[in-house]
């Protein structure tokens, strides 16, 4: 009962807000006081946390288009607000992670270690990009979402993809584990393979987290799962914990330029983390696809509009 | 070097949880505190709060020679500002990686597991090189 009020609430929120914030986004004489944008921004970073986590995405992912398209704020501020976004959910779900041993610390650290990597010269090529043109990183980024939501349509995760053991890097980091499988009580034995290819993927998931502020969990995921061949649940929980890693890199460079403005980020996280909280007490009640397809719906529209945006229509 | 070979975690995750789980709570108090300090004009900000709509649509660079926001590690010196008071518990929550990485190493190095020392020095390389501000790009 009360979560059919909640449901209800959000939904009215959603659709009382969302109007707003398209016509506003495209009218450049919207006419706002100082708290006007911050309050929908911490709204709107709510509705993210909610729906993100009904859909099993991250936050960033859905926030950087969505602002950068709908909000006036300059791409700049958003992409550092993004990665704060993706830090702070990361933080937040790592330690439950870690102790259920459904994250990796095993598999993280070599995965994060190529991403931060990547993601330092991501950060300094996405700030770079933006100061010789926005529209350079704009475009980009539509297209990426693009190519995302493809991505989410097609990519099927495998639940216990079978491993062929004996890589070599995967013994030399001893990259393996045990973890409970709640439903069952069984004790789940699992490793990895073709870490090498793994590693490279996280090259391209680096690079898009520097660029863009994007947590690119849904393509950790992909890589780890259907890759690595880690069961879907480790995947999962390892992509969540590791992003704490890479965006702690990036993150530090968006701080050091001055691309961290307090009054973005702190309602954004604010907002995406009581968001998130809300959300995973829905869970149960909703079914996940309706949802997974109504935010795969959103992320084409958000990218449409950011590609629109760059050619100035 | 001590036999890891079978299926098993690194027993390093839960003392990494506990890390998190207090920094994290920790950077989150400080942030909302200064926030609100900057909130309630309790601390002067550099770009008083009605002047603000009309600076978070400029380009960083533009921005930052309009308003005088520090960058890099100036930010230490101007904490009295509203506006950069937040940003202290926004190092907190940078910093919660950096030190549990610091205790991974130790760790790591006390069991003799050199493949995972060296990732976590090499991490930690990583990160103390983006925090330094020393990596410059020329426009």
């Amino acid at each position: 009962m009360k979560q059919n009020i909640l449901c209800k609430l959000i939904l009215s929120l959603t659709i009382f807000l969302l109007p707003s914030i398209l016509l506003a986004g495209t009218s450049a004489e919207f006419i706002m006081p100082w708290w006007g944008w911050p309050t929908i921004l911490f709204f709107t970073t709510f509705l993210i946390g909610i729906f993100g986590v009904m859909a099993g995405i991250g936050g960033g992912v859905l926030f950087v288009p969505l602002a950068t398209s709908f909000f006036p704020f300059h791409i700049d501020f958003v992409r550092g607000t993004g990665l704060f976004i993706a830090l702070g959910s990361s933080l937040a779900a790592a330690p439950h992670l870690l102790e259920k041993n459904l994250a990796s610390l095993k598999l993280a650290m070599p995965s994060a270690l190529v991403a931060s990597a990547f993601a330092i010269i991501g950060a300094f090529l996405g700030l770079w990009l933006s100061a010789l043109n926005p529209a350079y990183i704009q475009g980009s980024l539509g297209v990426t979402i693009i190519a995302i939501v493809f991505i989410m349509l097609f990519a099927k995760n495998s639940e216990n993809p079978s491993v062929t053991p004996g890589n070599y890097l995967t013994q030399l980091l001893q990259i393996n584990g045990i973890y409970t499988e709640e439903t069952t009580g069984k004790e789940i034995r699992w490793t990895v393979h073709n870490t090498t290819k793994g590693m490279l993927g996280f090259v391209i998931v680096g690079l898009l987290a520097g660029i863009f502020g994007l947590g690119a969990g849904w393509a950790n995921v992909a890589i780890l799962n259907l890759v690595m061949g880690a069961p879907v649940k480790v995947a999962v929980a390892t992509s969540s914990f590791a992003l704490s890693i890479t965006d702690s890199t990036a993150a530090w460079i968006y701080m050091n330029k001055g691309a961290v403005l307090p009054m973005l980020t702190v309602p954004s996280m604010v907002g995406i983390m009581l968001g998130a909280k809300i959300g995973s007490k829905l869970l149960p009640k909703v079914k996940p696809s309706v949802i997974r397809n109504m935010v795969i719906g959103v992320l084409f529209f958000a990218g449409v509009r950011s590609l629109m945006k760059a050619f100035g229509i | 070097m001590e036999n890891t070979s079978a299926f098993e975690n690194a027993s390093e995750q839960q003392i990494y949880a506990r890390i998190v789980y207090h920094m994290n709570h920790l950077g989150l108090f400080v942030l909302v505190v200064g926030f609100a300090l900057y909130l309630t004009g309790m601390l002067t900000p550099h770009v008083p709060l009605k002047d603000l709509p009309q600076y978070w649509s400029l380009p960083l660079d533009q921005y930052l020679a309009k308003t005088g926001a520090p960058t890099g590690w100036q930010w230490i010196s101007e904490l009295g500002y509203g506006d950069v008071a937040p940003l202290l518990g926004v190092a907190v929550l940078a910093s919660i990686t950096l030190v549990c990485y610091l205790v991974l190493f130790f760790k790591f190095l006390q069991r003799g597991i050199k493949p995972l020392v060296v990732i976590t020095v090499i991490e930690l390389f990583l990160m103390l090189l983006s925090a330094s501000n020393l990596i410059q790009i020329a426009h």
